[in-house]
């Protein structure tokens, strides 16, 4: 029996296993040369010529690596602290569930349309085309998803708790250093994983906002797609996977959005039969 | 207590929050709004319906029909996948094993998702070759059409990749919180099939506690644009990829009608949201 049932989780493990199978594309993609229609294995040539050009930077990716890291990078930090701050403001006031509201209207239109509306006003402040530009544009639609995410973090139980230390004499300071941050670090490396994703797939607003001139990894890979270059795109596609790959093996959680009230995720119970909340 | 709740009302910060949400939105609607109307722009003639009149005839109509459609059919086919697996985790023993697996698909971006199953199912792809190395079929020409295609397929085999492992994951987690093994027991005890309980327990049991969270994604979905920029076909195209293509074209006549489409698809999605953030209201705004 025992054996049996060993068995048949090796054949979903198989199963589940086909979901790497993108990923193994994009590896061989990225390796190989001279990729004629049959050539498969024993005809194909392989190479190290494409991550030879990504590390001497040249095409580029590099230098579009280093960008995104720094624009994504940027962008969680300063959204994730600014949304968790804001977020226990909000959640503190009597009109909470209208100012929560508000947040989902910028984090669910498309970023791409809001680039659309937004476009006139970047060029005619001059931000078009910039570093600056694009920061703001995507923490314009980042923030309120950080609000939304942290928003959970400031729920009932913990405004109560909140209220229990003021009352037994916690004062502004003690409150933050003593309660909310020892209790919200974990939200915090989690909602910043979160909006550094946010940032790091987005390609159609900075594509928009950045007119090319902010050529983060996403344009990257869409310009090698175009000039027909499949090899130049899987390496740059996988350096975009390697960051949320690395943050898969350190925390799966980070990849719960926790939005529309899922109920379970971002700081989730993983173990089965977990009550409800 | 008065003092308070007044002094709270006019807290500075949450006007400048509500700004930040408000102000970027309504300016950048505006513009559009008045550019649509023919109200400023460099051919501006002063007011006109005529954008909004082009919206409902030809291409635009088109494009809102095709991405409704396409929306429609990726969330049926995501849904299908994430009640299948989460299904299949809840009463089979090994299933388990297929949790770990689904976190992977989320660590791509919709751009690489696109350029991975392109290069999985191009004609001249791996899939290609690796069937013709079979001998299944004789080469390019006799490969069927996967992207870029008549039916989408290549934008749904994405979709379906980017969203049904998300909602998979979710599901099995709403699972649990439901107790759901012991509430299959039970039903199995009073005599229910197991597809009774899918049915009639299941199902509904996960898409009162899911249902917001998958209808967001909805949302989502008919936002996208990488993914059928890159495996969409010219035509019909989805409306994202419409509109940019207006707004990037040289013939400046059609910048009203850009900015209609995007006026439209944004207060199209605000007052979809607004319906299901009264809604699904509990769900969506507890903090």
């Amino acid at each position: 029996m025992q054996k049996q049932k060993k068995h048949a989780g090796l054949g979903w493990s198989l199963v589940g296993s086909l979901l790497v199978l993108p990923l193994l594309g994009l590896v061989y993609v990225s390796v190989v040369e001279q990729w004629r229609f049959p050539a498969l294995f024993g005809d194909a040539r392989f190479t190290l010529r494409h991550w030879q050009a990504f590390w001497n930077n040249g095409n580029g990716l590099r230098g579009g690596l280093g960008l995104s890291l720094l624009l994504s990078g940027s962008v969680a930090l300063s959204a994730a602290t600014a949304g968790f701050w804001m977020a226990g403001r909000v959640a503190r006031h009597p009109q909470r569930r209208f100012l929560l509201g508000l947040a989902y209207f910028p984090y669910l239109v498309a970023p791409v349309i809001l680039g659309v509306l937004w476009q006139h006003w970047w060029v005619r402040f001059g931000w078009s085309g910039t570093f600056g530009g694009v920061f703001l544009a995507q923490w314009l639609f980042v923030f309120p998803y950080a609000v939304l995410f942290f928003a959970g973090f400031w729920n009932d139980r913990f405004r109560k708790l909140l209220f229990q230390a003021r009352s037994l004499g916690a004062y502004r300071r003690k409150l933050w250093l003593g309660v909310v941050l020892p209790m919200g670090l974990p939200w915090l490396a989690v909602g910043l994983f979160q909006c550094f994703l946010l940032s790091w797939f987005e390609y159609g607003m900075t594509q928009l906002i950045g007119v090319g001139k902010v050529p983060t990894l996403t344009i990257r890979t869409v310009l090698f797609v175009q000039e027909a270059n499949p090899h130049g795109a899987a390496v740059a596609g996988l350096l975009m996977a390697l960051p949320p790959l690395v943050l898969l093996g350190l925390n799966r959680s980070v990849f719960l959005r926790r939005v529309g009230g899922s109920g379970a995720s971002a700081i989730p119970t993983d173990e089965p039969h977990a009550g409800p909340r | 207590m008065m003092q308070i709740r007044r002094m709270r009302r006019l807290d500075p910060w949450l006007l400048l929050y509500v700004a930040v949400l408000v102000l970027p939105l309504l300016f950048g609607l505006g513009y559009s709004l008045a550019y649509s109307f023919g109200m400023i722009g460099l051919l501006s003639e002063g007011f006109s319906l005529g954008a909004w009149q082009r919206l409902f005839e030809g291409d635009a109509a088109d494009a809102f029909l095709y991405t409704l459609a396409l929306t429609f059919w990726s969330l049926v086919l995501a849904l299908v996948f994430a009640y299948a697996a989460s299904w299949a985790m809840l009463i089979r023993p090994g299933a388990g094993r297929l949790y770990p697996w689904l976190f992977v698909p989320l660590t791509l971006a919709p751009v690489v998702a696109a350029f991975a199953v392109f290069a999985w199912l191009n004609p001249a792809g791996l899939l290609s070759r690796l069937t013709f190395a079979l001998g299944v079929h004789d080469g390019v020409q006799d490969f069927p059409r996967l992207v870029q295609d008549a039916g989408s397929i290549g934008i749904l085999v994405v979709h379906t990749l980017l969203v049904g492992p998300v909602l998979a994951i979710v599901f099995r987690q709403q699972a649990n919180a439901e107790r759901m093994p012991a509430l299959r027991k039970t039903a199995r005890s009073l005599g229910a099939s197991d597809a009774v309980v899918f049915f009639r327990v299941f199902v509904p049991a996960i898409w009162r506690r899911s249902g917001a969270f998958v209808l967001l994604y909805g949302v989502y979905l008919f936002g996208t644009y990488e993914v059928p920029l890159l495996l969409g076909r010219s035509q019909p195209r989805v409306l994202t990829v419409y509109i940019t293509d207006q707004m990037t074209r040289f013939d400046l006549g059609n910048l009203p009608l850009a900015h209609a489409a995007a006026s439209a698809y944004a207060l199209a999605v605000m007052i979809l949201l607004l319906r299901l953030l009264t809604r699904w209201n509990r769900r969506l705004l507890q903090p």
